[in-house]
This record gives structure tokens, sequence and C-alpha cells, in this order.
């Protein structure tokens, strides 16, 4: 107890004291001290009471019941407003996922090629030697017939041996005109 | 390792609350649902009378709620969940106050004129005339009159009691939620008792209704 306090009313300290009583917060030895108070002190005792029915008259205060329909409506207000806020994230990294697929399809491309042409390098393909050599194949029998080189050569110069692309019938194969070989003549 | 990481895995052991907010923190929808059919009704209860409107402490519940799904990811336990809680929801409570006191929206004081005077006792008056039965206008008045005495403390006073009250907080809880330490709890809460008992005892001993008074707490 504050001696210069001029009454208990007035003593912070105490006061505190026995409203941490009521709340049961005091140490064991403080708790032992006011109810030695409380035992010699009409006042004290007065003080308490007071304190007490001013804790108590809270009671007065209604607690809240709410409707079962306000945790669904607190859930589903949480719910929307997370996805709103996750909301924009998505937008953006739509166009990126745009990208990233192009991208991708584009590498892949150029793997394969690259691929290709390496395998091609590697490992060359017997049959499209065949397919280079058709020409010369379709026409072996007709081309043995012909027992000159150079006339071959220049055959093949003018272009008479590359592969028509188009049907036979599609368009006529434009051969040139074939210079006869000069003759050498005699007189009689 | 800090002090509440240490102090986690008893949270865990010791509390449901915290172990369910882990379940939720893991995405668990039920588990969100669960929380907030355990804590909606205190959480309203505190908020309402702390806040002094019933439509403002659901809108701030909800606030709390979304606060506490929002903040799952990082969750870890280092107090009891109710008093993560209800820190949140004093942080939420006095943003709202504040805000409203910037509004200067008119709301119940009984420090103020007599145009501020409590509409509650003035419909009290009228049904005094004859029409309630007394005992609901003994209960309905003393409801009344603890609301003008709540009023009349400073938020902070306010909340310290009301968690002490309605969520039988220790010290060491309401100053974890309030930021305080136990010592200022204890200093607070005696310091509300006696503005409390200031406004109620004329009533409690000699029936004599609050008059309007000028100056603040």
């Amino acid at each position: 107890m504050n001696p210069q306090a001029a009454t208990l009313h007035d003593d912070d300290h105490l006061i505190e004291q026995l409203s941490a009583y009521l709340d049961g917060e005091l140490a064991d030895a403080d708790c032992q001290q006011v109810e030695q108070l409380l035992v010699r002190s009409h006042e004290a005792r007065a003080c308490l009471r007071q304190l007490e029915r001013a804790s108590t008259a809270l009671d007065a205060l209604p607690r809240t019941q709410v409707d079962p329909s306000f945790t669904q409506s607190t859930v589903e207000m949480v719910a929307l407003r997370v996805a709103d806020e996750a909301g924009p994230p998505d937008a953006e990294a739509r166009p990126l996922a745009g990208r990233s697929a192009l991208l991708a399809a584009v590498v892949l491309a150029s793997a394969m090629a690259i691929g290709y042409r390496a395998m091609d390098q590697l490992a060359p393909n017997a049959n499209r030697a065949l397919v280079e050599d058709l020409p010369v194949l379709r026409d072996l029998d007709a081309l043995r017939q012909v027992d000159d080189v150079d006339l071959l050569r220049q055959l093949r110069g003018a272009g008479v041996f590359e592969a028509d692309p188009s049907p036979p019938t599609a368009r006529p194969v434009e051969r040139p005109e074939l210079r006869p070989v000069p003759r050498e003549e005699s007189r009689p | 390792m800090t002090l509440s990481e240490s102090s986690a895995p008893d949270y865990e052991l010791r509390d449901p609350d915290v172990r369910l907010m882990l379940r939720v923190r893991d995405d668990d929808a039920s588990a969100f649902e669960e929380l907030v059919l355990r804590y909606q009704n205190r959480l309203i209860t505190v908020l309402e009378h702390l806040v002094g409107r019933r439509e403002q402490a659901e809108d701030l519940t909800q606030e709390v709620f979304l606060r506490i799904f929002r903040a799952r990811k990082s969750y870890v336990p280092g107090s009891k969940f109710s008093t993560w809680m209800f820190t949140i929801a004093n942080n939420a409570a006095s943003n709202a106050l504040r805000n409203r006191s910037r509004r200067r929206e008119v709301h119940l004081d009984p420090g103020g004129t007599g145009s501020m005077a409590m509409p509650g006792l003035d419909q009290l008056a009228k049904a005094a005339s004859g029409q309630m039965p007394t005992r609901q206008l003994d209960k309905a008045e003393m409801r009344d009159i603890v609301r003008l005495a709540l009023d009349s403390l400073n938020e902070r006073q306010r909340l310290a009691l009301l968690l002490n009250k309605f969520e039988n907080m220790s010290y060491v809880d309401i100053a974890e939620t309030m930021q305080l330490s136990p010592e200022a709890v204890k200093s607070l809460l005696s310091r509300a008792r006696v503005n409390l008992r200031d406004v109620l005892e004329p009533y409690l001993e000699r029936g004599e209704l609050p008059q309007s008074h000028s100056s603040s707490s």
C-alpha cells in the first residue's frame, strides 16, 4: 500500500494488485500479500467488491450468434477474393505460354532438319543414289547403242538425262537438235 | 532458429486450432471452414463491442478470415491460434476506427452533448411507461448502461477488457495480441475497471442513470 495515497482509491499500485488478483494473475507471494490486506482492511475489501462488480457487469453484454449462412458467405467471399487476386498473373502468363510454344516448335523443327541432314551425311541413302541414276538406268539399253563418250557428255550437258518430274504425257521433254556428225566425203 | 519456430511443435501439440491452421496452410478447405465456424461468433462478439456496430463487426470478421487465409502459406505457429487471430482482429478494428474518426461519423459517445444522448435510454424511458415487463426492462437497461460505460473507455482499455472477459485471455496472451508487456496489460485493465466502476457504480448502488459529461476519459 502506498503510504502517500490519501485513500485506497488513490493507490494505483494497490488497485492494480486487486485487479490482477481478480484475474488470478498474481504470483503466489503477491497473492498472499493481497489476501492479508483484505483480511485487515475494510476499504480494500470494498474496493475489490466494486472492481468485481464492474467486471461482472460486462456479463450483461450479449454474445453474438450468427446465422449459419454467415459461414458460407465468409468462405465464398474469401475464395472469390483470393481468386481475383490470383487472376491477373494468369492473364499475363498466356502470351508467355504462346511464345514458348512457338519457340519450342521452331527449335524442334530446326533440330529435325539438322538431324536429317546429319544422318544424310553420315549414312547416305543407297536408294537415293538409285533414284538419281534412274534416268540413266531407264535408258541404259539405248545409251549403250551410243558408242561415243563425247556424245554422251554433250547430251548430258544439254540436259537430256535430267529427271523429268512431270509424267511423260504432261510435257514433252525438250531435246536439242542433234548436229549431224560431219562425214568425210570420198570422190570417186 | 527464432523463438517462435522453436516452440512451434509445442503449439502444434497443445492447440487443436493450430493443427487446423496447419491444414489450411496445406490448402485444406474443410479445415478453413471449421476455423470460421469455431471463431466467427467469438470474433463478432468482441468486434461488435469494440467498434459499436454489428454490421461493421461482421465485415471486420470476414476481413480477419481473409487475412488469415492469405497468410496461410507463411504460417508458423508462434502462439496460440486465438492469440494470433485476435492480433489480426485488433489491427483490423484499429484501422476501421481510425478511418471512421477521419470521416467524423457520429457514433455513440457518452462524453458528448445532449444531442448525442444514448438512443437506448430514450427508448427505455418510453418502454418504462408500461409496455415492457420489468424484468426485461432491467436487463435491457443494464445492457445499455454497460454499453455506455464501455464506450466511455478508450480503444485499448476496451479491447483489453473484452479479451479478458469474453476470451478469458491471460495477461501474457493479451499482451501478445496488443503488442504490450504483461505489466502494461495489468495497468491497462486496472484503469479500465476503475473507469468502468466510476460510470456504473451510481447505477449499481443507487439506480442512478449516467449523466452526459463533457470530459473524455
